[in-house]
């Protein structure tokens, strides 16, 4: 599957017009002594798929060679941007879990009463809202009118090794906007389940038990109706990584997404496949990891234990 | 109508500052200390001036680690600013260059000629730099304190040539090094030293305590901020986030101009804007389809909506007031009928009925958009039909140099020196479309090729301005460029900054009025109250 | 990731996937009614009010993109009234920075929206859907390459493809249109195939191929009339999904340059919250309201066509 998407990615960089070395040169690539010269340093005159062998032949060995216009190690230059992104991702989860739950949990239990209904409607309008909307909104409102947030993640850094990471204050806005997605997916999915989790025998039992409510709900009932939560997390989580591009953007962060676009853009191909290759790795590594939870847990649930 | 692009060395010419009366009120005498935050509007891929690629933001930076050899005064002329002079033989095919004693780079190597012939030569060798080093043969060292240059052929604008990134200079240690220690290490004689460097994200530098020019620098340090979008900029800028930004976006210059914390200075540069022509392919490749664009174009409507009333018309690469100015005569009011006619009289000779169609494309910034929607409502209206397009930057360039495109949004020309702008005038390097090419008009005109060398033969510079004059005039007649508006842009301070206005060169004289200089502001004398 | 990546649900099945993908529909959003013990549970679908309000501004919509240019709207492309001006009987929606009518600019990008809408649903449903059909029916090796590559499209992200594509092609209608609807196309994929292993079992299949038909014929005749609906179903989700997938593209400067478009107009909006909120305001308004109204239709259809679903 990796060597799938990294071939891919990789005969698609290369179908692109346009040549990195003008990107490098700019507009002294007119000349076309240098020009041919430069070509041949980077290894742009050899055929494709001698480039992709001769690529994931350094790959294997951790080496994913070098940008062309910075010279950086791609590893390093990803390194740099990795951590203000991770930090992204995991705080935007974090967050929409932190609120999805509750909600979700609430609104299962009582199944189209006043809350319900509320929740339903507010996650649906969210998942209307997507991010370059919010985000425009929220600085419109935090950021022009009301002066609160800074309108850019340009806050203090701290450095991690060779990257940033940002503080929460400056990352507010950001995080909130790509909460607010995921929340509602999540809220949605949980409730659903939740639903159908409460009508089932076990939790019958646990009622004619006398277990009080709050329990039932969070302890008996949450836990098997998480797995869709998990999986889902587990794809949003490994797609926001590359994903978050919009985000990054309007709020001028540093992160992957960014590094991602910019490289196409200057069609720097060697950090655009190191790029995809993390991508796609995460990808992997989350399902894999998301099934190694289920396994865990569903043995427990299949035989319809009252979970302690 | 206004885009960003990385220009060659000398078009974006180096820090110089205004002699005029400072627009904020002084608060006091200097004091040392403070840490200036700076916003730049692009990252820059490295920091060796033989083979980096500098715009606007690289120079900022630049200026802070390094020092030219030559700058611009407020006469225009080139004056010594690392070198202690520059001078040549009768006929300008040889220059002697005396250095300042006792200079020493940041890392503790002497400024000797040794250090500068490496500097001259590796520049000459680079596929870069080497463009702007033309009549450029050797340079050699006569002492340890004098450099001998040889030319090719006569070069009187050779110091012109040292105001930009081909004459900074870097110390033997970073250019001899290898691989990424060679760009991203620099080490100059400027008046901080760099300290470290977070791509995309800052780059920090630290006061010279041994820096040559006595009693400066005043700050401890500079935080260089890239942001790009500068709504964002502004926005970090209003919030604290930033001291210092600069700006040409109309919707922005007038918010800055309306919040009272904000200084803002607004300078009218010589570089014009311009949609740039293709001559070597059709429709354009007819004089009549210029020309009746250019009587099309209703400038003042962009000026008016597009830019908020604020950038000055263009009819050439300088604007009055400039040394080098000219009348060209451009049309500077739209005639539609006269326009109409003449690209009737194309399509008739053609037998295109129906609307004449070509392609404009532009980089697609919001100024641009709105701009192309108006360049094309104005064409409709004398039977052409323009398609847009929008290309993100590498593809552009790629696509200027091989000549494929029609018509472009473009800015650049307009140096405080003409000669810097030679190459991308000369005939010789007017490739077809399908080649790489830095005539990106294809203009091929002898007599432009004649001015321009006629102009290096000699320093005066009535005779030099006269010889650019038959330029400016050639290609108004010949229309490879519909001129617009020259760039006007804005550098927006917080109040507490002081200083932008008190720059000096060595000599004691004065650099040009920051109105009419360039975007890269000198920070050597800023300080904070 | 993929832009259309249906949520995965699992299932106590034989193939989790497939049984999650089959929730798609009514997971996004509808109103579960799985049956517990037998007892249908109420699912308070009904074809409301909000249902008709939705079906009505989905129809302006449409109506718009059909016959903008016959409208006597303000000009597009000159300016017709003062700057940044609030909205007025003249310009309903007010004026951007530099005079262009909104309202005009709003009803003229319901044409790209239309356009990206339809042109997902309809490639969706023939490459993804027929897919899905195929891979669900037949089985063994053609079920094992599609899957593969429907999971190789899920996993390339998205964003790199369309920025590539985009670059490749240069932005145009063309390049925008085909690239999105491409990126629809897995989650098509996997619905249709999901939803025919889930149908498939269905005695009546079983009956049709036990009687000897052939196995294209059980799947025409017997198998697609009845994963048709849930997948045209889903395809309002998608092309809701779609149309904020456009946005998106537009919004970092990748839409097609001479077409009005909403996203674009939210990019340029952006750069003029101070001078003119409105410029951003009216599009994504006008946008919200589309996305939340196909989201509806998609959800109402999909929880009123579920008890056919559950009887069989």
């Amino acid at each position: 599957m990796l060597f799938a998407v990294t071939a891919l990615s990789f005969l698609l960089l290369n179908l692109l017009p346009g040549d990195p070395t003008i990107a490098i040169l700019g507009p002294a690539a007119g000349n076309s002594a240098a020009h041919d010269q430069l070509r041949k340093e980077l290894h742009l005159d050899q055929s494709v798929p001698q480039r992709y062998v001769h690529w994931l032949g350094r790959a294997l060995h951790g080496d994913l060679g070098e940008s062309y216009s910075t010279n950086q190690s791609v590893a390093s230059a990803i390194g740099q941007r990795l951590p203000l992104t991770l930090e992204l991702v995991i705080l935007a989860e974090l967050l929409a879990l932190a609120i999805a739950i509750p909600l979700g949990v609430f609104a299962a239990r009582r199944p189209n009463g006043w809350f319900d209904r509320l929740t339903g409607t507010s996650t649906f309008a969210l998942l209307a809202l997507p991010s370059f909307m919010l985000g425009v909104l929220l600085v419109y409102l935090f950021a022009v009118k009301w002066h609160i947030f800074p309108a850019t993640g340009t806050g203090t850094w701290f450095h991690i090794g060779n990257g940033v990471v940002g503080t929460p204050g400056s990352l507010t806005l950001p995080i909130i906007t790509l909460a607010a997605g995921q929340l509602a997916v999540f809220g949605r999915l949980l409730r659903t389940e939740m639903v159908a989790t409460l009508r089932s025998d076990f939790i019958l039992a646990s009622r004619s038990k006398g277990i009080p409510q709050w329990r039932i709900l969070f302890f008996h009932a949450l836990r098997p109706s998480s797995f869709t939560l998990l999986t889902v997390l587990g794809i949003t989580a490994a797609g926001l990584v590359g994903g978050s591009i919009i985000v990054e953007q309007l709020f001028a962060l540093p992160g992957m997404g960014s590094l991602l676009v910019e490289s196409i853009l200057k069609r720097d191909y060697l950090v655009v496949q190191g790029c995809v290759v993390l991508i796609s790795a995460a990808f992997v590594l989350f399902n894999f990891f998301v099934d190694l939870v289920y396994a865990v847990l569903d043995p427990r649930i299949r035989y319809g234990t009252v979970s302690a | 109508m206004l885009m960003a692009i990385g220009v060659l060395v000398g078009a974006c010419s180096t820090s110089t500052d205004s002699g005029g009366s400072a627009t904020t009120v002084a608060a006091g005498p200097p004091k040392a200390g403070g840490t200036l935050t700076v916003g730049l509007d692009a990252e820059t891929d490295g920091w060796n001036p033989s083979n980096s690629q500098w715009a606007g933001a690289g120079y900022y930076v630049a200026q802070s680690i390094f020092d030219p050899l030559m700058t611009f005064g407020a006469d225009n002329k080139p004056h010594p600013y690392l070198a202690q002079s520059l001078t040549p033989n009768a006929d300008f095919t040889q220059w002697t260059m005396k250095l300042r004693p006792g200079i020493k780079f940041q890392d503790g190597e002497p400024l000797n000629a040794a250090a500068v012939v490496l500097q001259l030569n590796k520049n000459k060798a680079s596929a870069l730099v080497g463009q702007a080093y033309g009549p450029f043969k050797s340079a050699t060292a006569v002492d340890d304190l004098t450099v001998r240059i040889d030319m090719s052929t006569p070069w009187s604008a050779f110091p012109a040539a040292l105001t930009g990134q081909g004459g900074y200079l870097a110390a033997p240690k970073q250019l001899n090094a290898t691989g990424s220690a060679a760009t991203d290490k620099p080490i100059g004689t400027g008046p901080y030293s760099f300290k470290e460097w977070v791509r995309d994200d800052h780059l920090t530098v630290v006061k010279n305590p041994s820096y040559w020019r006595k009693g400066l620098p005043l700050l401890n340090q500079i935080t260089y901020k890239v942001i790009v979008d500068p709504q964002s900029r502004l926005n970090s800028l209003q919030a604290g986030q930033l001291d210092y930004e600069y700006d040409n976006t109309a919707a922005n210059i007038v918010q800055a101009k309306n919040n009272k914390n904000l200084t803002v200075i607004q300078q009218d540069l010589d570089q014009p804007t311009m949609v740039m022509l293709n001559t070597a392919v059709a429709p354009l490749n007819d004089l009549r389809v210029r020309q009746g664009l250019a009587y099309a174009t209703n400038v003042q409507q962009l000026i008016d909506t597009v830019g908020q009333g604020m950038p000055k018309q263009a009819d050439g690469p300088y604007q009055p007031g400039s040394p080098w100015y000219a009348p060209s005569g451009y049309p500077l009011k739209p005639d539609l009928a006269k326009a109409k006619s003449l690209i009737d009289a194309y399509k008739s000779d053609h037998h295109i009925t129906g609307d004449l169609k070509f392609t404009l494309a532009c980089t697609p910034t919001t100024s641009n958009n709105q701009s192309m929607q108006l360049i094309k409502s104005q064409w409709a209206k004398v039977g052409v039909d323009v398609t847009r397009k929008t290309e993100e930057q590498a593809t552009y360039i790629n696509d200027a140099l091989l000549g494929k495109y029609q018509a472009n949004c473009w800015t650049y020309l307009g140096s405080k020196d003409p000669d810097i702008d030679a190459i991308w005038m000369f005939s010789s390097n007017a490739n077809p479309p399908g080649q790489l090419a830095l005539n990106f008009p294809r203009i091929k005109d002898p007599a432009i090729d004649q001015a321009y060398l006629a102009a290096r033969k000699t320093d005066v510079q009535a005779t030099r301005a006269a010889e650019y004059a038959k330029v400016w005039k050639k290609l108004a007649a010949e229309v490879p460029y519909l001129w617009t508006t020259h760039l006007h842009n804005a550098l927006i301070f917080r109040n507490n900054v002081q200083g932008i206005q008190d720059f000096t060169l060595p000599d004691g004289s004065k650099p040009p009025p920051l109105v009419h200089a360039t975007t890269v502001a000198p920070l050597l004398n800023v300080w904070l109250s | 990731m993929a832009l259309f990546q249906p949520d995965e649900a699992t299932g106590v099945d034989r193939d989790p996937e497939a049984a999650a993908d089959a929730e798609v529909v009514i997971s996004a959003g509808a109103r579960t009614s799985r049956t517990d013990h037998g007892k249908p549970v109420r699912t308070g679908a009904r074809l409301d009010i909000v249902f008709w309000l939705s079906v009505l501004w989905v129809a302006a919509v449409l109506f718009s993109a059909l016959f903008a240019n016959v409208l006597h709207l303000q000009p597009t492309d000159t300016p017709s009234g003062p700057p940044s001006a609030g909205p007025s009987w003249a310009h309903p929606f007010g004026t951007d920075n530099i005079g262009l009518d909104l309202f005009s600019l709003c009803v003229h990008g319901a044409r790209m929206a239309t356009i990206i809408a339809l042109s997902t649903a309809a490639l969706g449903i023939v490459v993804g859907g027929l897919s899905g059909l195929v891979a669900g029916f037949y089985h063994g090796v053609i079920e094992q390459v599609l899957m593969w590559v429907t999971d190789v499209m899920l996993a390339f992200p998205a964003l790199v493809f369309a920025l590539a594509v985009v670059s490749f092609a240069g932005a145009s209608l063309t390049t925008v249109v085909i690239t999105i609807a491409v990126l629809g196309i897995p989650g098509f994929a996997r619905v249709g195939r999901a939803l025919t292993l889930s149908h498939s079992q269905r005695p009546f299949v079983m009956a049709s191929q036990a009687m000897g038909a052939r196995k294209s014929r059980t799947m025409f005749r017997e198998v697609l009339p009845n994963v048709i609906v849930p997948v045209a179903t889903y395809a309002a989700l998608a092309a809701a999904l779609a149309i904020i997938a456009e946005g998106a593209l537009a919004f970092l400067g990748l839409s097609a340059p001479d077409v009005v478009d909403w996203g674009a107009m939210i990019n340029q909006g952006k750069d003029q919250l101070y001078q003119a909120p409105q410029a951003a305001f009216a599009p994504m308004l006008v946008m919200f309201l589309t996305i939340v109204s196909l989201n509806f239709l998609g959800e109402r259809l999909g929880a009123v066509l579920d008890p056919r679903q559950g009887q069989l």
